[in-house]
């Protein structure tokens, strides 16, 4: 990732060029490259625009150059991010530039760089994200925008986003180098659980909601996957993104002490909290649990606003937007502040993040009254937390376990777009390695799955079998669905395409025969 | 495909930056380094000098960074760049095709106006960066418009093959005789029946790239008056010399029937009129073969139940060595199992070809066997690597039926390698 910006195109005038930017990384950019950068963007989409509108105003510009690749999003109305990334290894056919011409060998097909590992869905995916990042911790930037003004707003993306972007870069971690398959899918795992288990989960946590009425939304996620949610879909996702990356990062012997941010405006605290969260030392499990997210220190409390930072989440799923319809969760003591019409619902809340041994609770709490400021609250949670869940938390690591330790003979990852199920073998806990099952992904596997991807998502192709180039490697197949989206590979002793078919039915029949009927997988 | 044509529209007369000029799903757009308009496929283009100066803007913002410009993609919107010395050719589309066919389109609009003004164009734009080139190239517009048509519906620029017409093996040998009494000074004879190659004959040690077979055939199908009597043109054949011409003998030798004659010497026609004499006496003199090679041209590709296999709609095969491809017909009379009726239809079928090809091709090593299933075909594609075969079944087809299917028809493809291709000019 070479530069990630943040501009508004209807800002500044011919001579001000650089107040229509926002946020700019790195920094030290020379502004009229800032201004430049800007520029292109405003270039191609009044091009584009002269040919007939976009099927969406939404849909993400992406520039292709020899060496880069820009991807422009209007992420609201006037804002627009912007994320640059440098292709990976040049393509052999690079010299395309105003030099090359018939020089080739005579008449060959124009030897364009067709081979492109990051498909565009792949860093739409990526901006997005990085928007999605920053709306949780400001919620609407034109409200922002509208209350504080652009200065404002400058002001703050450049607090929240310089964390914000160092625990995106960070080492081991950098989203951008390792960018694949399962970060488009943007799927949550979840612990498949019997329904008497999920209903002792429920119970469990309702008991949370009734005696702590302030408690508004409960969420559990066990190892990184997913129980119980009461948010809608993009909230639950947000939410599992950022737990994933407060219990993650590098293990450091030196812990960091959190900023002082006791004079920053609430925005800033979330990243600042998880950039300190990752780089405390872990301590070791207590028995007993512990905040991760709320009063680490009950006598000193003037921290706790960074502590217990402000969230914007999605409760009620989009309207009208690309998702589908679904019942409104209906709660009694909807909380006040409610936004305006915007492209998102958001609503703000207080986090709280309890950890008890490998069970996750997040909590989010109504702003006001303030209960969350006070030490007394977060002792009598954690005793109800403990009383409650230890029994259910048994449970879950025994399903845990028995799931761990089935062998899985197939190499799949399963999506549902629905409620963005992912399903793989074994789970993506793994995905820092690329692997689907127990083989390392090849780079070709990788071009294949991210552009049948790509393809899936345009909406035209349904089913992709190939055989793979390498001897070494078998068949890859894609096919979706209904928004369920299936990969599998196959091991190189597969001969034919016809035994592909009979290894696809014996997939379902083993790890899908409860999920779909005959037409799917057929 | 050719059975598919709709009436020609004037659209170079058409206002540019209207609402109905932008709704075109396919623009063309060539210009020079310094932002003058050279073509434009629909409006005036001497009024299109800002969106000229737009897309040259574009190419040089990238260029100052330091890297060149490649596609951009928004939405279904593609603007596709090829930049070659003085000449920057742009396709703007929300039609469909693969970026990677845009670009192949690209590459052959550059070596079409190649084949007129020869690569020397660069050194006119070296000395004089604003020079007009519409002086130039005019009247070739139509050779132009003629090569984006062709490339609409036609899968012959794709697969970079020259589509042959399907003759029984005895009289493709007994043409060959015909065109083997040549003159000393020929380099290569074409002989080419609604855009399907016949024969071919060339001068030893010379090689004739399909690229360039196409340029000539197209060249010849854009006009009419090459019908009436014999002429006589410069031409340039990229592949073969992008440095200099050859000359082209074109005449129609018999009824839909035309050769073409190519020497380096600028004042060999007579010879070449009279061995075009000569190729047509000998033609006469076989009504037998005539009537054959008639019979062959008025229905020229073939049905696509001839072969067989019920389940198969379509095909398309492509052999390597001959750099050849075969398909049957599409169109009204395309038999009752192809459901290609329309030139609407065959276009969304070509489609689907572009992303069967661009997934076989889209990996540093071809992939050997595809099956890609859309809403409405359903396609397997196999590539032996001496033969890329790609059949289409409907979408509803059982996989097991259609890969059996494809083995059936690839079987007998193999046995009919004579009648479909001209392999005497395998490398």
């Amino acid at each position: 990732m070479e530069k990630v910006y943040v501009f508004n195109p209807s800002l500044g005038g011919e001579d001000t060029a650089e107040r229509k930017v926002l946020f700019f990384h790195p920094a030290s950019t020379p502004v009229s490259e800032q201004v430049n950068s800007v520029g292109l963007c405003e270039a191609l989409t009044n091009f584009t625009r002269t040919f007939g509108p976009t099927s969406s105003s939404s849909e993400p510009l992406t520039l292709h150059t020899q060496q880069r690749r820009h991807v422009f999003f209007e992420a609201e109305a006037g804002i627009w991010f912007a994320v640059v990334s440098r292709n990976a290894a040049l393509p052999k056919s690079a010299s395309r530039g105003s030099s090359a011409t018939t020089a080739e060998p005579a008449g060959a097909a124009p030897a364009e760089p067709s081979e492109e590992e990051l498909q565009d869905s792949t860093l739409h995916a990526l901006l997005r994200r990085v928007y999605e990042g920053v709306q949780l911790a400001c919620g609407q930037l034109s409200l922002i925008a509208a209350e504080r003004g652009w200065e404002g707003l400058r002001r703050l993306l450049a607090a929240v986003m310089r964390p914000y972007l160092q625990i995106m870069l960070s080492q081991g971690e950098d989203e951008t180098a390792r960018l694949d398959v399962l970060d488009t899918f943007d799927g949550m795992s979840f612990l498949p659980i019997d329904s008497l288990l999920y209903l002792k989960v429920q119970m469990a946590l309702n008991q949370l909601l009734t005696h702590q009425p302030n408690v508004v939304h409960t969420a559990l996620f066990f190892e990184g996957q997913l129980v119980y949610s009461s948010l809608s879909r993009g909230g639950t996702q947000q939410l599992h993104r950022l737990v994933t990356k407060m219990m993650g990062g590098p293990a450091t012997k030196k812990p960091e002490p959190l900023p002082d941010l006791s004079r920053a405006a609430d925005e800033e605290h979330l990243f600042a909290l998880v950039h300190a969260l990752r780089h405390s030392a872990k301590p070791s499990a207590l028995p007993a649990g512990r905040f991760v997210c709320g009063a680490g220190d009950l006598l000193q409390d003037d921290r706790s606003a960074v502590r217990v930072p402000l969230v914007h989440v999605e409760v009620r799923r989009r309207a009208g937007g690309e998702t589908e319809p679904g019942p409104p969760e209906n709660r009694p003591g909807e909380p006040s502040m409610h936004l305006e019409k915007g492209e998102a619902d958001l609503e703000a809340f207080r986090l709280v993040v309890f950890e008890l041994q490998q069970s996750v609770v997040v909590m989010l709490l109504d702003d006001k009254p303030p209960l969350w400021s006070r030490p007394l609250w977060f002792q009598e949670v954690a005793s109800l937390v403990v009383e409650e869940l230890q029994p259910v938390a048994a449970l879950l690591a025994e399903q845990h376990s028995r799931l761990q330790a089935v062998d899985e003979p197939y190499r799949y990852v399963y999506l549902n777009q629905m409620n963005l199920a992912v399903k793989a073998a074994p789970p993506p806990k793994s995905r820092q390695q690329d692997t689907i099952g127990k083989l390392a992904l090849s780079h070709t596997v990788k071009v294949i799955m991210n552009r049948t991807r790509s393809d899936f998502l345009e909406g035209h192709v349904r089913e992709v079998v190939l055989k793979l180039p390498s001897s070494s490697e078998g068949w890859f197949v894609g096919r979706i669905s209904n928004g369920r989206e299936l990969y599998m590979l196959t091991d190189s002793k597969v001969a034919s395409m016809s035994e592909v078919h009979q290894e696809l039915q014996a997939l379902r029949a083993r790890n899908f025969f409860n999920i779909f009927t005959t037409s799917f997988l057929d | 495909m050719s059975a598919l044509c709709s009436p020609r529209k004037r659209y170079d007369e058409e206002e540019p930056n209207t609402p109905a000029w932008a709704a075109h799903r396919k623009h063309f757009f060539i210009l020079s380094s310094a932002g003058k308009p050279i073509f434009s496929r629909f409006g005036d283009e001497s009024k299109l000098s800002p969106v000229a100066g737009v897309l040259q803007a574009l190419v040089s913002f990238v260029d100052d960074s330091g890297d060149t410009i490649r596609h951009v993609r928004v939405g279904a919107h593609r603007v596709v760049f090829l930049m070659r010395g003085p000449l920057y050719l742009v396709a703007v589309s929300t039609c469909g095709d693969t970026v990677e066919y845009l670009w192949q389109q690209l590459h052959y609009l550059h070596a079409q106006i190649i084949s007129i003004l020869t690569s020397k164009v660069e050194q006119i734009f070296a000395r004089n960066a604003s020079f007009d080139l519409r002086g130039l190239l005019g009247g070739t517009d139509r050779v132009i418009r003629s090569l984006i048509r062709y490339a609409n519906a036609e899968p012959s620029l794709l697969f970079n093959a020259v589509p042959s017409l399907r003759l029984p093996p005895p009289v493709r040998a007994e043409l060959g005789k015909v065109l083997a009494a040549r003159p000393a000074d020929l380099l290569f004879a074409v002989m080419v029946a609604r855009s399907h190659l016949v024969h071919l004959y060339k001068a030893k040690k010379s090689v004739l790239h399909p690229q360039d077979v196409l340029l000539v055939m197209n060249t010849v199908a854009s006009s009419s008056s090459f019908r009436e009597d014999e002429s006589w043109l410069p031409i340039c054949l990229p592949c073969f010399n992008d440095k200099g011409f050859v000359y082209a003998h074109v005449s129609f030798v018999a009824e839909e029937l035309c050769l073409v004659l190519i020497t380096p010497k600028a004042d060999a026609f007579s010879p070449l009129s009279a061995f075009r004499q000569q190729v047509m006496q000998r033609l006469e003199a076989m009504p037998e073969l005539l009537g054959t090679l008639r019979s062959s041209i008025s229905e020229p590709q073939y049905r696509v139940d001839e072969f067989g296999v019920p389940e198969v709609r379509h095909f398309i095969y492509k052999l390597n060595a001959v750099e050849q491809l075969s398909a049957p017909r599409l169109g009204p009379d395309a038999g009752p199992q192809c459901p290609y009726r329309t030139r609407d239809m065959a276009k969304g079928l070509f489609r689907v070809y572009q992303h069967a090809h661009a997934l076989i091709h889209g990996t540093s090593k071809p992939l050997r066997e595809l099956l890609v299933s859309t809403a409405t075909e359903t396609v397997i594609a196999r590539n032996s690597g001496d033969a890329e075969l790609y059949v289409v079944f409907s979408p509803l087809v059982s996989k097991p039926v259609a890969i059996a299917a494809c083995q059936k028809l690839h079987r007998s493809l193999k046995k009919e390698h004579a009648s479909l291709f001209l392999l005497s000019t395998a490398k």
